[in-house]
């Protein structure tokens, strides 16, 4: 402790280039409008890229001299963070290093017993979880008592229960309206509910919530003015499925319609895109949305099967179609190693975006991240992925090695020649 | 997948060695002509994404008429323009940016053999292989500056001359940031040979390029089959 009861906390994220963390945004807002931890905690957000060094970052963290540092885990950085951390750990040797996001908390306690460096891993939903954790730092109370983290305990590796997950999500405060985060221009993210109506077994974009809980439209309406006033004209939603019913979409358009007209663009919502038809491309288009975001991942009915995926070739066209034709941009992507996938339904897949001519076409190789149903189930499903690296897949049943290697190249140059084209013709 | 439909400029182009293809004395097409083409494969063009076009037969930047006819692609509606290229010419003055900014998105450059003195004995142009490279790097640069997605593609016509560098040939392009390499194998090599093919296609992949092979069966490709556009087309036509 730097002072008599008083806890200096350092929040790290590491992302893509010009991207701030939402989530670190969000632990941070809740937990400074927590009264008990009011003038006993306080917070420094380093929103960095996941570029850098990590011992340039356990530089900068160090003259920070914090007590806790939070750090958020993506599958982007994962590597990163454990380099950090173990430079953190001899850097600054009575540092507690708490670790939460989606790629540690579903397998919290194989990560504290692979990284000695780390003493906490907040599980699931981490607003509430980590406020308490503060509390009990700052009460000198025991850690393995707080609902939703795994820690370590007299030797060995404890967890506590689950955490329920927040009734009103209205309680964690708009890390935008309390004036802990400052929106960037083209990267600042709204969240309107978390939770996802599909369960692709290879997406964790639900977290396991289970059921889709609502921030409040008045406090959507006023984050979306809040970034707009700031003089942000392009941003994004974060929500999985931005067209999430038809009713929702009519709002959200009716409420970002009028600062569009004034310049607000909206880019890369993510839509199910067998539910647009012309009324609710227009609809988007209204929204500002000049961008979007979509499947089908895999065209193979094997694949689809596995994981839990509807797919209609038609009804995925005819949508495609319908934003194109409202000038909205979409980007098609297809994932690479989904288990029931031969190399057959990988050129089909393709075949089948390239003929769409969306605009944008994303090829990638299957992740398999850990709390999805392919994690849960690799072994069944012969998935052969690096564990200890960034998840990635080795080989399937279905595609071997090389073959899984020809077929990124191939899709690499299939992608690069696809957006090689004149705009104005599009 | 993504269909180029060849238009011919003229012939007599540099596309392989001099000691294997004989060459056409250089002639050029009309430019009017070639615009009536254009018009003509738009109408006709059936299957997104296109239009594309690759402007081939002889080497594009000795047409007098590219930029009109670049300019006569472009208004009638072509989505891609590729040119086939020993890319020389893309290093000379502002001619990589210059066909960037009329419209052009696609390059094929040929490369020979991988070094200087092997290239400009094969292409009997001295200096030909340095300016081939300083070519290609003048497109990327340019794409970078003009910030413009612009595919680059390697092009070797495989015979005796070329076959043991094609591994070699392929770092070369790997090396210019090209992102696939069509190997094109005239008829007449043994199929025995094409462990060379198979090297070069490998070291692409290892080299995060893809590779093409034209002019062999998939029988003889085996388990490389899926480098060959018929493997991955279906449907037929040229593809990239």
């Amino acid at each position: 402790m730097s002072g008599e009861g008083f806890l200096k906390v350092a929040l790290v994220a590491l992302n893509a280039t010009g991207y701030q963390s939402l989530a670190l945004g969000y632990i941070r807002a809740f937990a400074q409008a927590d009264p008990r931890l009011q003038g006993k905690v306080g917070f420094t957000t380093l929103d960095l890229s996941a570029d850098l060094d990590p011992w340039w970052l356990a530089y900068r963290l160090a003259q920070l001299k914090p007590e806790v540092v939070g750090i958020s885990v993506m599958c982007w950085n994962r590597c990163l963070v454990c380099d950090l951390c173990s430079i953190l750990r001899k850097a600054l040797p009575d540092v507690r290093i708490v670790l939460g996001g989606p790629e540690v908390g579903p397998i919290a306690e194989e990560v504290l017993a692979r990284n000695s460096a780390l003493d906490v891993i907040v599980r699931g939903e981490g607003e509430e979880t980590f406020a308490e954790l503060l509390h009990a730092y700052v009460k000198g109370t025991p850690v393995w008592r707080v609902d939703g983290v795994t820690c370590r305990r007299e030797g060995g590796i404890v967890s506590s229960p689950d955490r329920g997950l927040l009734s009103r999500l209205d309680d964690v405060p708009s890390p935008y309206l309390a004036g802990v985060m400052q929106p960037n221009e083209g990267t600042a993210y709204i969240e309107t509910y978390r939770g996802c109506p599909h369960s692709c077994g290879y997406c964790f974009e639900g977290k396991g919530y289970g059921r889709i809980r609502y921030f409040s439209n008045e406090r959507v309406e006023a984050e979306v003015d809040a970034l707009f006033s700031a003089g942000v004209r392009t941003f994004s939603f974060i929500d999985p499925v931005f067209n999430l019913t038809r009713d929702r979409l009519v709002w959200l358009s009716g409420v970002l319609a009028p600062y569009v007209a004034r310049g607000l663009r909206l880019h890369t919502v993510e839509v199910d895109v067998e539910h647009i038809d012309s009324t609710a491309a227009k609809l988007l288009r209204a929204a500002g949305v000049v961008s979007v975001e979509t499947g089908p991942q895999s065209v193979g009915p094997e694949a689809l099967r596995i994981c839990k995926r509807a797919f209609d070739r038609e009804r995925f066209a005819s949508g495609v179609a319908a934003l194109k034709a409202e000038g909205i941009a979409v980007e098609c992507d297809l994932i690479v190693g989904l288990p029931g996938d031969h190399t057959s339904d990988v050129l089909d897949g393709m075949r089948f975006v390239v003929g769409l001519d969306p605009g944008i076409m994303q090829m990638s190789t299957l992740h398999v991240l850990p709390g999805t149903d392919l994690w849960n189930r690799a072994d069944e499903l012969g998935l052969d992925m690096m564990n200890e690296l960034s998840h990635e897949i080795v080989c399937s049943q279905e595609i071997g090695f090389t073959d899984l290697r020809r077929l990124e190249a191939l899709g690499s140059a299939i992608t690069g020649v696809y957006r090689a084209r004149l705009e104005s013709t599009t | 997948m993504i269909r180029f439909r060849p238009v011919q400029l003229g012939v007599g182009g540099a596309a392989e060695c001099r000691l294997c293809g004989g060459r056409e004395a250089p002639s050029r097409r009309d430019a009017v002509a070639v615009a009536e083409e254009f018009s003509v494969l738009a109408d006709e063009w059936n299957a997104a994404p296109g239009p594309n076009v690759l402007l081939c037969g002889c080497e594009p930047f000795s047409h007098p008429d590219l930029p009109e006819i670049v300019g006569a692609a472009v208004a009638a509606g072509t989505e891609r323009i590729g040119l086939l290229t020993d890319a020389i010419a893309l290093g000379e003055a502002d001619n990589a940016s210059g066909a960037i900014a009329s419209g052009v998105r696609y390059v094929e450059a040929i490369l020979l053999a991988p070094n200087a003195a092997e290239h400009d004995r094969l292409s009997g142009i001295p200096g030909s292989f340095d300016a081939a490279v300083a070519g290609m790097e003048a497109l990327v640069h340019a794409a970078s500056v003009a910030e413009e997605k612009v595919a680059l593609v390697g092009r070797v016509v495989v015979c005796p001359h070329t076959l043991k560098s094609l591994p070699e040939i392929t770092l070369v392009f790997a090396k210019a940031s090209a992102s696939a390499v069509r190997y094109v194998v005239r008829k007449e090599l043994c199929a025995s040979r094409l462990e060379w093919v198979f090297a070069a296609l490998d070291t692409a992949v290892v080299s995060r390029m893809w590779g093409w092979v034209d002019g062999v069966s998939l029988e003889l490709l085996g388990d490389r089959a899926l480098h060959a556009e018929a493997a991955v087309v279906v449907e037929g036509g040229a593809s990239s």
